[in-house]
């Protein structure tokens, strides 16, 4: 939590963005795929974005970079199992 | 057992501090049970439909008992179902599928009202709307009611008849319901009341081989539309809560890891579980 103060302008970037694709995405209700897509550039921002972060501190290695990937693809995966199955 | 139990949710030594459940084997094991779970539904969903499987409920006599319930309640007379706008319906539900789309209006240009008129029912006044994705009966009237050009039409005194198809198919690549409404008036002298195509409509379009059926009703044992919302909710929720007490007790403790940040993930994670809860059943048009 104390990473918080110290990089306010990171997470309030990362969640203005990320809220954004989210809104999107609800709007592109019409269509699953556009709906998937806008999901899957969220999460290509959010790792690219987290590994570019940990980079620009000095603190990156292959752990992080692997550990947001996996976050990542397993948020999108969820998203994908809710739209392919959840619906008629 | 509450050994085992902090070891997989808690971060101390036996785990390296950090919870078990957060490191990289058990999220890739999540990450393919997940998505082997994704490619395979379908299959098991066609096997055992009558085991697992969307609940679905809606029929035409259930939309005009709700729909003529609200029209009572704001005074109005009951509408009638006629076999000549549910056949419109019908046709325009088919229609949709076979020319994968999802309007009032054809991509060709092809209005609702070419498909109530080749029934021979000559109205003076008629209406549309359109419904998709939708599993029961109160769920369609609800998002109707709610869309103001939709609950307008429902309510209109203008309206004598009323005719529903319910249509399951393939829109866009995507197994889908369709509802179509179609409402009409034929009796109204022309010259008191101008003709008026009173337009509103809710759905979508797509192509597919359809059935079109007065009613689609289903109960399998357990349906996969709620249950995999809700598992899906709970699994984020738990790595949610797991990630923020990791990340509390690591402060607490003052310990020095090299990974990646707690709050990125419980922002990330967070936002798609609002997306997933807030998600639609279906749509209106």
């Amino acid at each position: 939590m104390s990473c918080f103060p110290k990089n306010k302008g990171y997470y309030i970037s990362l969640f203005l963005v990320l809220i954004v694709g989210i809104v999107l995405a609800l709007s592109a209700s019409y269509d699953k795929s556009l709906q998937f897509f806008i999901i899957v550039m969220i999460t290509v921002f959010y790792v690219l974005f987290g590994i570019l972060h940990h980079h620009l501190h000095h603190d990156n290695s292959p752990k992080v970079v692997v550990e947001y990937v996996l976050v990542g693809s397993l948020g999108m995966a969820l998203v994908l199992l809710v739209l392919k199955g959840g619906f008629i | 057992m509450m050994d085992q139990l902090h070891h997989i949710f808690l971060p101390r030594p036996s785990n390296n501090y950090r919870a078990k459940i957060l490191h990289h084997s058990v999220l890739l094991s999540f990450l393919i049970l997940v998505l082997s779970i994704t490619v395979t539904l379908p299959t098991w969903v066609q096997s055992f439909p009558q085991i697992l499987g969307t609940s679905v409920d809606i029929t035409s006599q259930k939309l005009l008992d709700a729909t003529n319930k609200k029209r009572a309640e704001k005074g109005l007379s009951p509408l009638k179902m006629n076999t000549e706008l549910a056949k419109a319906a019908s046709e325009k539900a088919n229609y949709m599928f076979s020319k994968n789309f999802w309007a009032h209006n054809a991509p060709d240009g092809t209005t609702p009202w070419v498909f109530i008129k080749a029934t021979g029912y000559e109205y003076t006044y008629a209406g549309e709307n359109l419904a998709r994705g939708f599993t029961s009966t109160d769920d369609v009237v609800k998002a109707w009611m709610e869309s103001p050009t939709h609950r307008e039409n429902m309510l209109s005194g203008n309206y004598e008849d009323i005719g529903f198809a319910i249509e399951q198919g393939t829109l866009n690549g995507e197994d889908t319901i369709l509802v179509v409404e179609m409402l009409g008036n034929k009796s109204l002298p022309v010259a008191q009341n101008r003709p008026l195509i009173q337009q509103a409509f809710a759905g979508q379009v797509g192509s597919g081989s359809g059935n079109i059926i007065g009613a689609i009703t289903s109960q399998p044992l357990l349906t996969n539309s709620v249950s995999l919302k809700d598992t899906t909710l709970f699994i984020l929720i738990v790595f949610i809560l797991t990630l923020f007490i990791d990340m509390i007790v690591i402060e607490r403790k003052k310990v020095v890891r090299l990974i990646s940040h707690n709050l990125d993930h419980i922002l990330f994670l967070s936002l798609i579980g609002a997306f997933i809860w807030i998600l639609q059943r279906g749509h209106i048009l």
